[in-house]
């Protein structure tokens, strides 16, 4: 047991959940408002969205792969959803529907990727642009709101969580219980850290990475979802990071690029550590250009971080050796 | 348990190259079988057909005489074959127990991982050969000598039959080596047949019953590993005539002033090597993969990273920080990779010879086309290199003539190099053309340079070379003159401990 | 030893922005750069056109009537139009436009085509190219300021007429050279400040003015959009000299409806000793984020937001929104397009051309007019007549 509260403290989300504690306390100090509820439950809000994606996102690094389209297959869902809500379609069955749309744009996504053998960074921007297209011309550009008030579950709480942060966590805890517990989790793994090996012990990489890209699809639809729920409007063409967002998070929360390494938990710090620290910044009043550079600042540290975790890691395994590069041209 | 493998007549051949020839042997259940030979006899090859990697030419692998047909790894796998090899086929993010269990882990009534039965099964086989491993280590973080514990015992787990192990002690300490063998010993007691790759003779006799020698693919002897002796191995391992042609070298007398001198040199790899050179002497460096001598080259060339010791070139301390320092100094290198590491295989032999002095060869701001064709047309006369034309691409030409071109680029009269490295200069070279080779060795050496050479072909290292330094482990284990040199003492230093 | 350094880097880079805010002694969401302290005057605007502030009055007492819709021509006597819009960026509002376009289509005789340049400079001259030898009558075309002076030569060169629509079409002096049909971007950020400096009594009763602080949320990048904020401030310093003033800024983030949220979340509770609150949020976009926001820090009765402009908070009523988003400063698109269409059918029919279209909005360097188009509030109570009646005066039946 002992062993096992070492191995915690030393691992990396240890570090993770320091450092948001960290921003965070170094904010309050600064702040004392900083920590009422109020603002507490904005950032909850807030986190949802991306949330939700950063765990797609998270799981598809893991995996190995990489999903461009996040944005705008949400956009995509918000639009769906309202416009179905407004045909007169009840929202349960509206919602549930759209959530096999995404599904099925994540299958496309997976078809692509591996049959055909496209990039996944190609073909996930391939589908962005379509959609980003197909929005438009649905809707012509204009916002759909939404009237239905039972829809508008995502702006309201349980408790004193937002249900659509009770939502994000939920899903967290329970892909983070798939990962760990389950040998498809583990087989994400594998399939990440060293496909060689994972195929040597059975794993079809391929089949595992089409799941992930599908439940990526079904994830970026349910954030879509919240979020017209929450502006109880669906905005075709909001000009949104979201999907940069996830990534960043994702790497925060020590989702290895590369893949092979990671857990929900960080992800859950890391979706965290983002969202305080753009509340922070914002709040102390701090000018546009300086928050932007700041986040940059953020992620650079995020991917060094990662990069030096990522060169230790294979060393470890006897791939990379220390000598450099033969420079021969260089006589010239 | 009484399983047999047996090999019968396999054949693989590469473009231009036969790997390997009508092999044929067999391996019992319960012994350790040693795969010896040089490096190229054919051993990986065998190695890769056996793990289901390749599929042998023609031939066949029978197992209790069961014709074995595998179309990739995983077939093998099934059958009960397990390869170590040198990379960890691990997933370094996930646990000890995953990583023996990948994909197989025991699973509870609700369809998750039971973890307690992971961990409990894993802590059997972890006990059963008395491993220093946690179950819930990371495989990232242990050593390697532990990582290859954790191979050992997922192979075990699959109940492989065979377990080949490829150069397993390369990376281990001595102590390692022995709880590595320890293993081997329970692993033969349970009745697993072992494959012992390896080219340390030591370790062949503590730890292996039977010995199988390739030579150039083709299988020497069979011998049993108590009946032997090192030379008897050594002598089976070497021979290749090209008797003749040495005798018919002519050879530089001229010997001038030390124009290289190495003191205690410490890198990464290298052990207080030290050792001089002097004009127009041909220095054989001597050893076997992994000796070293490659590693010496790069120091001495500026490519690697020199962490105590010094280097005096011509008369001066020197410190190389990249090639282009050694280059300008007047070292040149020829790097074992003829293709990845020395020629621009799409450009021709006009651009390939003159690459390196191109700023000698302007006139204004263009290249004077003139003197780059007179310098090329002297590099293809001077080494005989059969091209119908210079501007041709270098990756048609044959190995032979490609090794020329790059001699040529280093050699040329507007070049001014001083000590020429030669790293596997005939590699892949046809018999022919390496007697040229040895013969513009020692040209070279007439014309005043200095000229190293490494070879791991012990024939033709000891009869080009005017001195031979053998290597083992990093460190310098003896010198030999080319008049006292024989295979067997040049083997005996660089393969015993 | 890696992870003692990255602690460390976090913390450091923490403190330094924590320090680097403070450092300018100002309270929290005070903005002391340049553009924000100083309400720079914008280029000579000309004389302002309200139209519609008394629902159905919409031109002024002025002689010269082409191009305007009362001048009396008969539009069914010629054949019908094609009039090509044409816009640099789909957007919301030019989503809005071409719809209103194809509803004045049947009632103007003209047909409308719309094409978009996707925000591509290139794309956009390569486009207008092909479109004008495609000789369509007209275009109403939207641009960037960037490309005024081509886009003029370029219509010069087909001869074809145009009018601009929400950028103006200088050339490098600042002189007109496209009539360009815009709206005053500064004027609306104030209108917007004086609409809820007259109201506010109506909410909150009589309070003490001196505690009401004013949010503003910007999105700086785009210069149209920032001269609201730069309006809305600069009326609310007039009106209420002294007063806080707090500045936010989406750009960091994007426009939307999400960073809106965020950025009224994050101000609007680092100053929970404001007691009231007057936001204008830029954009209707983010206006609606800033309005969840408030609903969910639940300040909705000590908040009173406005915004520019209508589709958005029009269906928010629709749906029965009672919240803190009371008026929009609202150019319908109906506005701009019928302005637009009646400025083009004057010089399609040759009675003026780009030069001599609207003479007396124009300066004395201008080549061409600036029809700077003011409007009014549009208010939960009035909003469903003041779109109806921009419809009706241009020959719609809005149900």
């Amino acid at each position: 047991m002992q062993q096992k509260i070492m191995r915690l403290i030393r691992s990396k989300e240890a570090v993770l959940l320091l450092i948001t504690i960290v921003i965070f306390v170094a904010f309050t100090i600064n702040n004392d408002n900083f920590r009422r509820m109020g603002n507490l439950q904005g950032i909850m809000q807030t986190m949802s969205v991306t949330g939700v994606m950063t765990v797609g996102m998270a799981l598809l690094f893991i995996g190995g792969g990489i999903d461009l389209s996040m944005t705008f297959v949400a956009l995509f869902s918000g639009v769906i959803c309202a416009t179905m809500i407004a045909m007169g379609i009840p929202w349960p069955l509206a919602i549930l529907i759209t959530l096999v749309l995404g599904a099925c744009l994540g299958a496309i996504n997976a078809f692509f990727i591996t049959k055909v053998n496209v990039m996944s960074f190609i073909m996930t921007i391939a589908l962005s642009q379509m959609l980003q297209g197909v929005n438009l011309i649905i809707t012509n550009a204009q916002d759909i709101a939404v009237t239905v008030e039972g829809f508008r579950w995502g702006a309201r709480m349980l408790w004193i969580f937002p249900i659509p942060f009770v939502i994000m966590t939920l899903l967290i805890v329970g892909f983070g219980l798939i990962l760990t517990k389950t040998r498809f989790g583990r087989s994400i793994y594998m399939v990440g850290g060293n496909e060689y090996a994972a195929r040597l012990a059975g794993i079809n990489p391929k089949k595992v990475r089409a799941i992930l890209y599908i439940i990526a699809g079904t994830l970026s639809s349910l954030a879509g979802v919240m979020f017209t729920s929450r502006m109880a409007s669906a905005a075709p063409a909001a000009a949104a990071d979201w999907q940069m967002n996830a990534v960043t998070a994702a790497i925060l929360g020590g989702v290895a690029f590369g893949g092979g390494s990671g857990s929900m938990i960080g992800c859950l710090i890391g979706i965290a550590m983002l969202n305080i620290f753009n509340f922070g910044l914002t709040s102390i009043g701090l000018a546009t250009q300086w928050i932007t550079m700041a986040s940059g600042a953020l992620l650079l540290i995020a991917l060094t971080m990662d990069f030096l975790n990522e060169r230790s890691r294979k060393k470890s395994l006897g791939l990379i050796t220390t000598k450099k590069k033969l420079k021969l041209q260089k006589g010239v | 348990m009484g399983d047999i493998l047996e090999f019968k007549n396999i054949c693989k051949s590469y473009p231009g190259v036969r790997a390997l020839q009508d092999v044929s042997f067999s391996a019992k259940s319960g012994n350790v079988l040693a795969l010896l030979g040089e490096n190229g006899a054919g051993k990986s090859t065998l190695l890769r057909i056996l793990s289901g990697d390749v599929s042998p030419n023609s031939g066949k692998i029978t197992i209790n005489g069961e014709e074995q047909i595998y179309s990739a790894p995983n077939d093998a796998i099934k059958m009960g074959i397990s390869v170590i090899s040198q990379e960890r086929q691990l997933v370094p993010s996930l646990t000890v127990m995953e990583n023996i269990f990948p994909g197989a882990q025991p699973k509870t009534k609700l369809g998750t991982i039971d973890k307690k039965k992971l961990r409990s099964e894993s802590n059997a086989i972890i006990d059963k050969f008395a491993m220093p491993i946690d179950p819930d280590d990371l495989v990232g973080r242990l050593s390697v000598a532990h990582q290859q514990m954790v191979e050992i015992m997922k192979a075990y787990r699959r109940n492989s039959r065979i377990i080949a192990f490829d150069e397993p002690t390369a990376p281990l300490t001595e102590s390692e080596i022995n709880v590595l063998f320890g293993l081997i010993d329970q692993l033969k007691a349970e009745g697993k047949i072992i494959i012992y790759v390896s080219h340390r003779l030591a370790e062949i006799f503590q730890v292996t019953d039977e010995i199988v020698v390739l030579k150039d693919g083709l299988l020497v002897s069979q011998l049993t590993t108590s009946q032997t002796n090192e030379n008897e191995l050594i002598k089976a391992m070497i021979g290749r005539d090209l008797g003749d042609t040495y005798a018919n070298l002519k050879r530089n007398d001229q010997i001038g002033d030390v124009i290289l001198e190495v003191k205690d040199l410490n890198t990464n790899k290298l052990k207080d090597v030290s050792f001089t050179i002097r004009k127009g002497e041909v220095l054989g460096f001597a050893g076997l993969i992994g000796a070293g001598r490659t590693e010496v080259a790069r120091a001495v060339f500026g490519a690697d990273m020199i962490s105590s010791g010094e280097i005096h070139f011509d008369g001066k301390k020197v410190t190389f920080k990249e090639p282009k320092d050694a280059i300008k100094a007047g070292i040149a290198l020829c790097p074992e990779d003829r293709k990845d590491q020395g020629l621009l295989l799409f450009r021709t032999i006009r651009e390939n010879v003159t690459m390196p002095i191109l700023s000698r060869i302007k006139s204004g701001l263009f290249l004077n086309k003139k003197l780059e064709r007179e310098l090329t047309e002297e590099a293809v006369r001077q080494y005989t290199i059969r091209t119908p034309s210079i501007n041709k691409i270098t990756r048609e030409l044959s190995g032979g003539n490609q090794q020329k071109v790059i001699l040529g680029r280093w050699t040329n009269s507007r070049n001014s190099t001083k000590l020429l490295i030669l790293d596997e200069p005939t590699k892949g070279i046809d018999v022919g053309t390496k007697a040229e080779i040895y013969q513009l060795v020692c040209d070279l050496a007439k014309s005043g340079l200095a000229v190293i050479f490494i070879s791991s072909e012990l024939t033709e290292v000891i009869n080009v070379a005017d001195r031979i330094i053998v290597m083992q482990n990093g460190q310098i284990t003896g010198t030999v003159m080319r008049e006292e040199a024989t295979e067997e003492n040049v083997l005996s230093l660089a393969m015993l401990v | 030893m890696k992870k003692i350094l990255a602690i460390f880097l976090a913390l450091a880079m923490v403190f330094a922005l924590v320090a680097c805010a403070n450092g300018d002694d100002a309270p929290p969401g005070q903005d002391t750069s340049p553009a924000a302290n100083d309400p720079a005057t914008p280029a000579a605007r000309g004389p302002v056109v309200y139209v519609g502030v008394e629902p159905g009055s919409h031109i002024p007492d002025w002689s010269n009537t082409i191009g305007f819709v009362t001048d009396e021509v008969d539009h069914w006597a010629r054949e019908e139009y094609h009039i090509v819009y044409f816009n640099f960026n789909p957007t919301g509002v030019t989503g809005q436009i071409t719809l209103a376009l194809e509803q004045l289509a049947p009632v103007w005789n003209f047909r409308v085509t719309q094409l978009t340049a996707n925000n591509d400079s290139d794309t956009f001259i390569n486009n207008l190219q092909t479109i004008l030898i495609g000789e369509p009558d007209g275009i109403i075309v939207d641009i960037t300021e960037e490309l005024a002076v081509r886009t003029a030569d370029i219509l010069n060169q087909f001869d074809v007429p145009a009018i601009c629509l929400f950028n103006m079409a200088m050339d490098f002096d600042g002189n007109m050279i496209i009539p360009s049909v815009v709206m005053d971007q500064f004027v609306n950020g104030q209108e917007q400040v004086r609409h809820l400096a007259s109201v506010y009594r109506d909410f909150w009763g009589d309070i003490d003015a001196s505690e009401i602080a004013l949010l503003v949320i910007d999105f700086s990048v785009n210069i149209n959009i920032h001269d609201r904020a730069l309006g809305a401030m600069s009326a609310f310093e007039e009106l209420f000299p002294g007063n806080r003033i707090i500045y936010g800024d989406t750009a960091a983030d994007s426009l939307s409806s999400e960073a809106g949220f965020a950025v009224a979340n994050a101000l609007l509770a680092a100053n929970p000793d404001v007691n009231y609150w007057f936001v204008v949020a830029t954009v209707e976009d983010v206006a609606l984020g800033s309005a969840r926001a408030i609903e969910a820090l639940g300040l909705n009765d000590r908040v009173l937001q406005t915004s520019s402009g209508a589709a958005i908070l029009a269906a928010q009523w629709d749906e029965g929104y009672e919240g803190a988003w009371i008026a929009n400063y609202s150019i319908p698109p109906f506005l701009y397009a019928g302005v637009a269409l009646f400025g083009l059918t004057a010089m399609m029919d040759g009675r003026a051309d780009m030069q001599t279209l609207w003479p007396h909005m124009q300066l004395p360097n201008d080549n061409a007019a600036r029809f700077n188009l003011g409007a009014g509030m549009m208010t939960r109570e009035n909003y469903i007549e003041y779109i109806g009646d921009f419809m009706r005066d241009f020959g719609v039946d809005p149900s």
